[in-house]
C-alpha cells in the first residue's frame, strides 16, 4: 500500500518543484525544434506581391514579421511608419502609397512597411524604436493629424505596442512601461522570444482557445440571430473607448452627431477626433511624439516626417481650431528637431493637396501628385545616404 | 452592453506578478508587510483593468472603513440596530443603483472616474482613456464582502478593522473580479504570525491554476457558442437543437465560472491561503437543495448566514419564508429585474416542494441505487436548466424562449 501511495501521491518538495519547472522549460525548448512557426499572410498581402514593399506589422496582431532582425545591407531600405492615410482606395482597387513613391525615386529602393491604421502615439513610438533597431537606410514617418495629439486614445487595445512590449524595457522607459503595459504582455513577449513556435504571432491563450473551439468533433455552430438586437444607440457606443469619450465627455452624449440614422458618419467622427487634439506639451501624447523625434534624431538615420494631407473642407470651427493647433505645435517641433538628417514637413504645398481626391477628410481615392512630391523629398534623403 | 472585460487576462496578469512577487513574499516575516504586498498587488491588478476602477474601489473601501467606524461609535447604544440598518443600505447603494440604472450609472462611473484621475495625474488619465469602457467590475462581490464584514462587526464576531486591514480584505487580489465572496476570516487571521509557504502550497496552488486555465481556455471555449441559443433560438430549426444548446450552455456557464474560482483558489494557495471551495460538482446532485449547497457556495453561504438563519430557516414555521427570502437574495444579487425575481421564486418553490416531497416519501423507503440516483440528478439538471433563460434573457425575451422550448416554433 505504501508503495502504491508513493506511486500516485506526490509529496512536493522544493527540489521537486524545481525539477518540474526545469523539465517544463526543457520540453518547451525541445518542442521549438520540431514545431514549425505557422506562416501567415498579412492583411492586404496580395497587394504587395511583385512590389518592392515588405509588410512588417499590421493591425492584425497575429501577423508580424518577427523574423527580420535587421534589414539587408545590400539594398537601399526605407522603413515606412504609416497608417490608413497611405492606403488609396478607388472602387475595388487598393494601392499603397509607398509602392507609387518607389516608382519615382532616383534609385531602386526596398520598402519595409509598418502600417497600422488608426495608429496611436504609443504605436508610433514603438514602431520608431523597432525600425531604428533594424537599421534602415532611411525612415519615412507619416503623422496622422487625427491621432498624433489625441490624448483620449494614446494606445489601442489590439495594437502594436502590446506585441512589442519589450521595446519599452530599456533603461529610459521602464518606469513608464510599468504603468502602460500589462505584465502579461511582458511575459508573452519573453516566452514568445524563448519558444517562438508555441507563442509566436498569437497570444497563447487565444491560440488554445481558437484551437479548442475548432476541434469539437461535432462543431457547435453559433445560431444566427433572427433580427438585430434592439439595443439603444447609447448602449452600442459604450463598447469603443474613443467613441465613448467623444460622445459622453466632449460632446454631451449627443449620439445623433456621430450616428445619424444609426450609422457612423466618418466625417463627423474625424472632425470630432481632431477637435479634441491636445497639444499641451505635458500631455502624454505630446511627450511620446517628442520621444519618437528624439530617437530619430539620435539615430542619425535619414528621416522624412510628414503630416498626412487632409481635404480642405473641415466644417466645424472646433475641428479647424484643432487642426490649426496640431500644425502650430508640429511647426514648433520642426524648428526644434529638424537637422541635416531629419526633415519634417508640416505644410504640404496647396498644389499637391489640391491634386488629391479624398474619400473623406483624410483617406485617399486618388493620390494626385503626392507620390511625386514625396519621391523628390525621399530622393534628397537617399542621396545623403549614398554620399 | 459594455465591453466585456476578459477575466482571463486579469488572472494571467495576476499569475505573472505572483511568480515575480512570491519569492519576496516568502522572505518577508512580518504579517503587515505581507498584507501590504498583496494589497498593492490587488490594487495594481485593478489598475491594469482601468485606473478608474482602482480609484472607485479605493473610495468604496474607504467608505466601508468609515461606516464600520460609525457602527463602532454606536456599539451597544439604543439606536445601534437602526444605525446598522442604514449602514447596510448605504453599503449596498452603489450596487443597487448600478443594477437599477445600469447604463446611466456605468456612464457616470466611467466619466467621473476618469475626470477624478485627471485631478491626480494627467498621465494616468491618458492611460485610463485608452482602457475599455467598463461596468464597475466585481462590485457585486465587493458589496457582499463589505456587507458580510459589517454584519460580523455588528454581531461582535469581528472587531472593527483598521483601514490597512480593510484594504487588505477589499483588494485581496484573486477574488476581486469573479469572486468567490470570501469571508474576512478566510484570509485575515487574528494572530500576526506569518504562515510559512510550503512546497505543497505551491504544488497544490499550481495544480489548481492549471485546472482553472484548462477549464476557462479550453473546455469553456468548446462550449462557448452554445450561448448563441439565446439570440438565435428562433433560427435553430428544431426544439431538440434548442434544448441541446441550452444544456450545453448550462455546462459552459458552470465550467467557465468554476474555472475562475479554481484560478482564485489556486492563486490564493500559492500565497498560503486556503480559501473555501465555491463549487462542488453541483450538476451531479440528486436534488435542488443539494444543488444549491454546492453551487456558487460562497454566495449560498453568505445567504445562509445572513438571510436563511436569521429569518428562522431552521424553524419549521418560518422555513419556507426564509427559503424564499434566501433565494430572492441570491437571485437579486445577480440582477435587480423582474426576471430574477421569477428566478428566485422558481428556485424557492423548487426547494420547498422538494423538501416536502422528501418528507412525504420518507416512509416509502425509496431504494438508493443507480437508477434512483440518476433520476434525481436528471430531474435536478432539468429543473436548473429551465431557470437559465431567466439568467440570460430579460423576462420579455425569456417568455418566447420558453414557448419554443415547449415545442412552440
Amino acid at each position: 500500500m505504501g508503495f502504491l501511495k508513493s506511486l500516485f501521491i506526490y509529496q512536493p518538495t522544493w527540489w521537486g518543484l524545481l525539477r518540474i519547472t526545469l523539465l517544463t522549460l526543457v520540453c518547451l525548448n525541445a518542442s521549438s525544434s520540431f514545431i514549425e512557426v505557422s506562416k501567415k499572410s498579412p492583411p492586404y498581402g496580395k497587394y504587395f506581391k511583385g512590389t518592392r514593399t515588405v509588410p512588417m506589422s499590421t493591425n492584425d496582431r497575429n501577423w508580424v514579421r518577427d523574423d527580420i532582425i535587421k534589414f539587408p545591407s545590400n539594398e537601399t531600405n526605407i522603413a515606412w511608419l504609416s497608417g490608413s492615410s497611405i492606403i488609396i482606395k478607388e472602387g475595388g482597387k487598393v494601392t499603397f502609397l509607398p509602392n507609387l513613391v518607389s516608382q519615382n525615386t532616383s534609385k531602386s529602393t526596398q520598402n519595409y512597411l509598418y502600417n497600422v491604421t488608426a495608429r496611436r502615439p504609443i504605436d508610433t513610438y514603438l514602431m520608431v524604436q523597432d525600425a531604428i533597431d533594424k537599421k534602415p537606410d532611411a525612415i519615412v514617418l507619416v503623422l496622422n493629424p487625427f491621432w498624433v495629439y489625441n490624448s483620449s486614445a494614446i494606445f489601442n487595445k489590439d495594437a502594436v505596442f502590446k506585441r512589442a512590449a519589450q521595446l519599452w524595457w530599456n533603461a529610459v522607459d521602464w518606469p513608464k512601461a510599468l504603468f502602460l503595459v500589462e505584465p502579461y504582455n511582458y511575459a508573452y513577449n519573453l516566452f514568445g522570444a524563448l519558444f517562438p513556435p508555441l507563442l509566436s504571432g498569437e497570444q497563447l491563450y487565444s491560440k488554445l482557445n481558437r484551437v479548442a473551439r475548432r476541434s469539437l468533433s461535432v462543431k457547435l455552430k453559433p445560431l444566427p440571430k433572427l433580427a438585430q438586437s434592439n439595443a439603444s444607440d447609447k448602449e452600442i457606443k459604450l463598447k469603443q473607448p474613443l467613441q465613448f469619450w467623444l460622445l459622453f465627455k466632449h460632446f454631451d452624449g449627443n449620439v445623433e452627431r456621430f450616428f445619424p440614422k444609426g450609422r457612423l458618419d466618418a466625417r463627423a467622427w474625424q472632425e470630432a477626433t481632431i477637435a479634441i487634439a491636445n497639444t499641451d506639451q505635458n500631455a502624454l501624447s505630446s511627450r511620446l511624439l517628442n520621444m519618437s523625434f528624439e530617437r530619430l534624431r539620435e539615430s542619425h538615420i535619414p528621416t522624412l516626417v510628414y503630416l498626412a494631407p487632409i481635404s480642405a473642407d473641415l466644417s466645424s470651427p472646433l475641428s479647424v481650431n484643432g487642426y490649426s493647433r496640431v500644425k502650430t505645435r508640429l511647426r514648433e517641433l520642426r524648428d526644434q528637431y529638424e537637422n541635416s538628417s531629419m526633415k519634417i514637413i508640416v505644410d504640404i504645398p496647396v498644389s499637391v493637396t489640391e491634386s488629391i481626391k479624398f474619400r473623406d477628410i483624410l483617406h485617399l481615392s486618388e493620390p494626385g501628385i503626392l507620390p511625386q512630391y514625396l519621391s523628390e523629398r525621399i530622393n534628397h534623403i537617399i542621396e545623403d545616404v549614398s554620399r | 452592453m459594455f465591453s466585456e472585460y476578459d477575466s482571463t487576462t486579469y488572472f494571467l496578469n495576476a499569475l505573472v506578478l505572483s511568480v515575480l512577487i512570491l519569492p519576496a513574499y516568502c522572505l518577508v516575516k512580518k504579517a503587515l508587510y505581507r498584507r501590504l504586498i498583496l494589497t498593492l498587488l490587488g490594487g495594481f491588478l485593478l489598475y491594469t483593468v482601468a485606473p478608474r476602477l482602482l480609484l472607485f474601489y479605493i473610495a468604496f473601501w474607504c467608505v466601508v472603513y468609515l461606516l464600520s467606524t460609525v457602527l463602532k461609535a454606536f456599539y451597544e447604544k439604543k439606536i445601534e440596530a437602526y444605525v446598522f440598518t442604514v449602514l447596510l443600505f448605504l453599503t449596498a447603494t452603489p450596487m443597487v443603483a448600478w443594477k437599477i440604472f445600469e447604463t446611466d450609472f456605468s456612464i457616470a462611473f466611467n466619466i467621473l472616474g476618469n475626470s477624478f484621475l485627471g485631478l491626480i495625474s494627467g498621465d494616468i488619465q491618458d492611460v485610463d482613456y485608452s482602457k475599455a469602457i467598463i461596468i464597475p467590475i466585481g462590485l457585486s462581490f465587493a458589496t457582499f464582502r463589505a456587507l458580510d464584514l459589517l454584519i460580523k462587526c455588528y454581531l461582535g464576531v469581528q472587531d472593527r478593522l483598521s483601514l490597512e486591514r480593510i484594504f487588505f480584505y477589499g483588494f485581496f487580489p484573486f477574488v476581486q473580479v469573479v469572486g468567490p465572496i470570501i469571508e474576512i476570516s478566510e484570509i485575515d487571521k487574528t494572530s500576526d504570525q506569518v504562515k510559512k509557504i510550503t512546497p505543497e502550497d505551491i504544488f497544490e496552488g499550481g495544480k489548481r491554476i492549471v485546472l482553472g486555465f484548462f477549464k476557462v481556455i479550453v473546455l469553456a471555449a468548446l462550449l462557448m457558442e452554445s450561448s448563441s441559443v439565446f439570440g438565435g433560438y428562433q433560427t435553430a430549426g428544431t426544439v431538440t437543437v434548442v434544448w441541446l444548446y441550452l444544456l450545453l450552455y448550462m455546462w459552459f456557464f458552470y465550467i467557465n465560472f468554476s474555472g475562475y474560482s479554481d484560478l482564485a483558489i489556486g492563486a490564493s494557495r500559492l500565497f498560503g491561503f486556503q480559501i473555501k471551495e465555491n463549487f462542488n460538482t453541483p450538476y451531479f446532485k440528486r436534488n435542488i437543495s443539494d444543488f444549491w449547497n454546492n453551487w456558487h457556495m460562497s454566495l449560498s453561504r453568505f445567504a445562509q448566514r445572513n438571510a436563511f438563519i436569521p429569518l428562522g430557516g431552521y424553524r419549521e414555521k418560518t422555513r419556507d419564508i426564509a427559503t424564499l427570502a434566501t433565494m430572492m437574495l441570491i437571485a437579486l444579487w445577480h440582477d435587480l429585474t423582474i426576471g430574477m425575481i421569477v428566478f428566485g421564486g422558481y428556485h424557492a418553490a423548487g426547494l420547498v416542494v422538494q423538501r416536502r416531497f422528501s418528507r412525504a416519501t420518507q416512509s416509502l423507503k425509496i431504494p438508493d441505487n443507480f437508477y434512483t440516483r440518476s433520476a434525481g440528478i436528471l430531474m435536478t439538471n432539468l429543473f436548473v436548466a429551465l431557470s437559465f433563460p431567466l439568467l440570460a434573457l430579460k423576462l420579455d425575451d425569456a417568455i418566447p424562449f420558453y414557448i419554443v422550448l415547449l415545442g412552440g416554433f
